[in-house]
């Protein structure tokens, strides 16, 4: 998949100590891979961002210390060109929507196979990200449509393009089928699905601002 | 109750008691002339027939004699009218002669008569011998006032005649009351007061009473039912036209036109008043009288057409006038008697309030006839436009009782509807909540079921089967994994099921495929995915959206481990009635009717068995090219049972 030759600097947040020797073991084991530290809980993760910044976070949710959105906002706010991963059991919506909106552009699934997780990295640090049906589904109720003019610079509302792409994954297709069924690369299909991430991750910021002034928080 | 009527009563005594007095205290610089020297000359002297001035000096110097005020020439009886005794000399003139010296020296004198009255003539008062006008317009109940002529005045001669005449047709009655003469303030000022209460004052009655009647009409024309205010007004009406004639002079004498009609409506107000009160009376105190209701309208139409005709036939109305008050006087205790019997029954204030002021009107009235029909108490004022005034008042109270005794009826009737319709909301929100709680039990009920039923067949039978394979060593490590797998991949589609999707059944098929694509996949079969836009579903919840996702996994399933198959067609079509699922695989195939009677092929009556659980249809059709499984979905939700008992 990859054409990069530097190795991706990985960083791992994962209480369960048997799933961060799992994970830290594949890892290791890949060539393009570099494990720059394994946390076991929020405090160690902060330090260890804090003290080095890597390509990609991949990080458990459920933290005895702190919640692991919390690292994830940190992350996607302070650190350059850091892509972060959030580790989940079943990938259902409640847990993913929240990762995403606090800046994950990606997730994966616990039971995943070495070979697919170390993949799953790749793609999401070649701006792709991974999505499914139940996700897909949930994202087009939370856009509203957009307006006839709008190209997919609008940081509000969906482009027809990925509003395509939304729709297509939320019946089953394979990014493969659904690059086939609208003439682009399977890459791009991936990257519109990231940049769908980034747009959510935007709006829920400007719900919160929004909601933040409606509640006297802050001042204009 | 009697004891408030007691203070109204009292009230108007002391009332009365104070105007009396305004008029007593002022009695100081005048004389009241009641002995006289009395002529009557008739026929007349030259010019009386016409009411020209009187030359005193053609008076004759003898047969005077004397005489007490006030003087009452009656009129002449029924009988006397039928003998024509009088018809041949109908004019007369009295003549009213007294000396009077002033006690003291005064600037200005004036001459007073209370009252003076002829049904037909006028008054002409002499002082010296110099004829002194009235300074204002004369009618029948005003009374006379006239300064001494200033000549006279100014020669201060130490003693004065004053002659009055009144000439009138002498059938028609007349009277004269004392003649006072005095200081002008003085008399003026007693004059006024009495003009006042003579005159004025019914007039401000009559203008009141006509104000009340369209005000009563108005409101009756607003609610035409209400009989009441249509009564109201009558009497109102009725008053008005009875007090034209403390204003109008009595047009009793046999006229053309209007006057005949005017003096009819005056005469018969009283019967009409009467009528109206008894009815009104009867409303208020929730009386029915039919056959003495019958007596009073009988005896009031009498007595209307009776002086309808009296006029026609020729016979002067005046002469069957005291006949006529006797008639009404007799109606007037018997309606009495009615209120009277009326206010006991129902036991109300306003009924007592009715006789009373009833009481008081009837008194008014014979102390009125007495002195317009029997020549009794001249100088007394009339009194029944008071009279008329309290009554009317009273039936105002009355009615204005019974309104805001009904605003109060309606308003406890609102307040006491506002209160049970609060305590029937109140009531409606437990049951509602009841109903709710009842509906969430059930709802947590059913939803344990589900899951019970969920972890029984598949997640539980899993492990719990993988765990004797396990402990019986019969497995290897693959193998375990794989049991695990497939448990995960289960648990994971109940998860999927419980996602919010919005009855969009492709994202249901999406998920099957996002689970279960990759171990088609590994097994080397290829799918071929055709999911179309499809309409909503509105009856896919949860429980509903399982069930699917199982049948799917179970047809996918069956392909995997039976089918051989290299490929497998997985389509969507939406029909008139319902939605079709169709998988299509290219294997083997076998025998549905053999497999789903044999032990092994639980999982295709399973399948059969989640359809029914939620309306829905599987067929199977297999041969050597392969197998199709058809899900058929209905659009409109469709209970169960109706399906499952055909």
């Amino acid at each position: 998949m990859s054409t990069n030759v530097t190795t991706i600097r990985v960083a791992l947040v994962e209480d369960d100590a048997r799933f961060r020797e799992a994970f830290s073991r594949a890892i290791e084991q890949a060539p393009s891979l570099q494990l720059v530290g394994a946390a076991a809980n929020g405090t160690q993760g902060l330090a260890l961002l804090r003290a080095t910044p890597p390509d990609v976070l991949l990080i458990d949710l459920d933290l005895p210390d702190i919640p692991g959105v919390e690292l994830i906002r940190f992350a996607a706010n302070n650190l350059v060109n850091c892509d972060v991963m959030v580790i989940t059991v079943f990938g259902d919506e409640r847990h993913v929507i929240e990762s995403l909106e606090a800046g994950a552009t990606g997730y994966l699934l616990k039971d995943s196979l070495p070979a697919d997780f170390v993949e799953q990295i790749h793609i999401l640090r070649n701006g792709g990200s991974p999505i499914s049906p139940t996700i897909a589904r949930q994202l087009l109720t939370r856009f509203t449509p957009a307006p006839q003019s709008t190209q997919g610079e609008d940081e509000a509302h969906l482009s027809e393009r990925e509003a395509s792409v939304l729709n297509l994954v939320s019946k089953g297709y394979t990014h493969g089928e659904i690059a086939g069924l609208l003439h682009v690369s399977p890459h791009t299909v991936l990257t519109y699905v990231k940049r769908i991430y980034r747009k959510l991750q935007v709006t829920s910021k400007a719900e919160a601002l929004h909601e933040a002034r409606a509640r006297g928080l802050m001042k204009n | 109750m009697t004891d408030r009527l007691r203070r109204y009563r009292a009230v108007l005594i002391a009332a009365g008691c104070c105007s009396l007095c305004a008029c007593v205290v002022h009695d100081e610089q005048f004389a009241r002339i009641d002995k006289v020297e009395f002529i009557e000359l008739s026929p007349a002297v030259s010019g009386m027939a016409t009411l020209a001035p009187v030359h005193l000096g053609d008076l004759p110097h003898t047969g005077w004699s004397a005489k007490t005020l006030p003087d009452i020439i009656e009129r002449p009886g029924l009988k006397d009218v039928l003998t024509n005794a009088d018809v041949a000399q109908p004019w007369t003139t009295r003549f009213y002669r007294a000396q009077w010296q002033p006690v003291t020296p005064t600037d200005r004198l004036a001459v007073y008569i209370p009252r003076y009255y002829a049904t037909v003539g006028r008054l002409a008062v002499y002082v010296n011998g110099i004829q002194v006008q009235s300074d204002e317009r004369q009618g029948w109940n005003s009374p006379f006032f006239a300064h001494f002529p200033s000549a006279i005045a100014e020669n201060l001669p130490g003693s004065y005649e004053i002659v009055v005449a009144l000439s009138m047709v002498k059938r028609g009655g007349g009277s004269l009351s004392s003649i006072q003469v005095g200081s002008a303030d003085d008399l003026r000022y007693r004059y006024g007061v009495r003009r006042f209460l003579q005159i004025s004052a019914p007039q401000i009655a009559g203008a009141s009473f006509l104000l009340i009647g369209i005000f009563g009409v108005a409101f009756w024309w607003s609610r035409r039912h209400e009989l009441t205010h249509a009564l109201f007004a009558a009497i109102a009406a009725a008053n008005f036209i009875r007090s034209l004639r403390y204003t109008f002079s009595d047009p009793l004498i046999l006229n053309e036109g209007f006057s005949g009609w005017y003096w009819w409506f005056v005469l018969n107000s009283s019967a009409w008043l009467i009528l109206f009160n008894h009815f009104l009376a009867a409303r208020i105190n929730d009386r029915h009288y039919p056959r003495f209701n019958r007596v009073v309208i009988g005896v009031t139409a009498i007595l209307s057409l009776v002086t309808l005709v009296i006029p026609v036939l020729g016979v002067l109305p005046h002469t069957v006038a005291p006949f006529l008050y006797i008639s009404l006087y007799v109606l007037g205790v018997a309606v009495l008697g009615a209120m009277v019997h009326g206010a006991i029954k129902a036991q109300r204030r306003e009924g007592i309030m009715i006789v009373g002021a009833m009481l008081l009107m009837y008194a008014a009235s014979v102390h009125d006839g007495l002195i317009q029909n029997w020549g009794q108490g001249v100088e007394r004022i009339y009194l029944v436009p008071y009279g008329s005034l309290i009554l009317l008042a009273t039936f105002l109270y009355a009615i204005l009782r019974r309104y805001s005794a009904a605003i109060r009826d309606v308003e406890t009737l609102n307040s006491s509807l506002e209160s049970t319709l609060a305590d029937r909301t109140r009531q409606l929100e437990g049951t509602h909540a009841k109903l709710r709680e009842v509906e969430r039990e059930q709802a947590v009920s059913d939803e344990r079921q589900r899951l019970m039923r969920e972890m029984h067949d598949g997640l539980g039978s899993s492990l719990m089967s993988s765990l004797v394979l396990v402990e019986q060593g019969q497995v290897d490590r693959d193998g375990v994994a794989q049991v695990l797998r497939e448990s995960i991949d289960d648990l994971k589609l109940t998860i999927d099921s419980l996602e919010p999707i919005g009855n969009d059944l492709p994202t249901v098929l999406g998920m099957l495929r996002y689970r279960l694509g990759k171990r088609l996949e590994s097994a080397g079969i290829k799918l071929d995915w055709r999911v179309d836009e499809l309409p909503a579903l509105p009856s896919l919840n949860p429980a509903m959206a399982l069930q699917i996702l199982r049948m799917l996994q179970e047809a996918l399933t069956n392909i995997l481990k039976h089918a051989n198959a290299k490929s497998v067609r997985v389509e969507t079509a939406a029909e008139k009635n319902c939605l079709i699922v169709r998988i299509t695989d290219d294997g083997s195939g076998f025998d549905v009717a053999d497999t789903e009677a044999s032990p092994t092929g639980r999982g295709l009556s399973n399948m059969q068995r989640r359809a029914r659980s939620i309306g829905a249809r599987v067929e199977i059709v297999s041969s050597a090219q392969g197998t199709t499984v058809i899900i058929s979905l209905p659009r409109t939700a469709m209970s169960p049972a109706n399906e499952a008992s055909p």
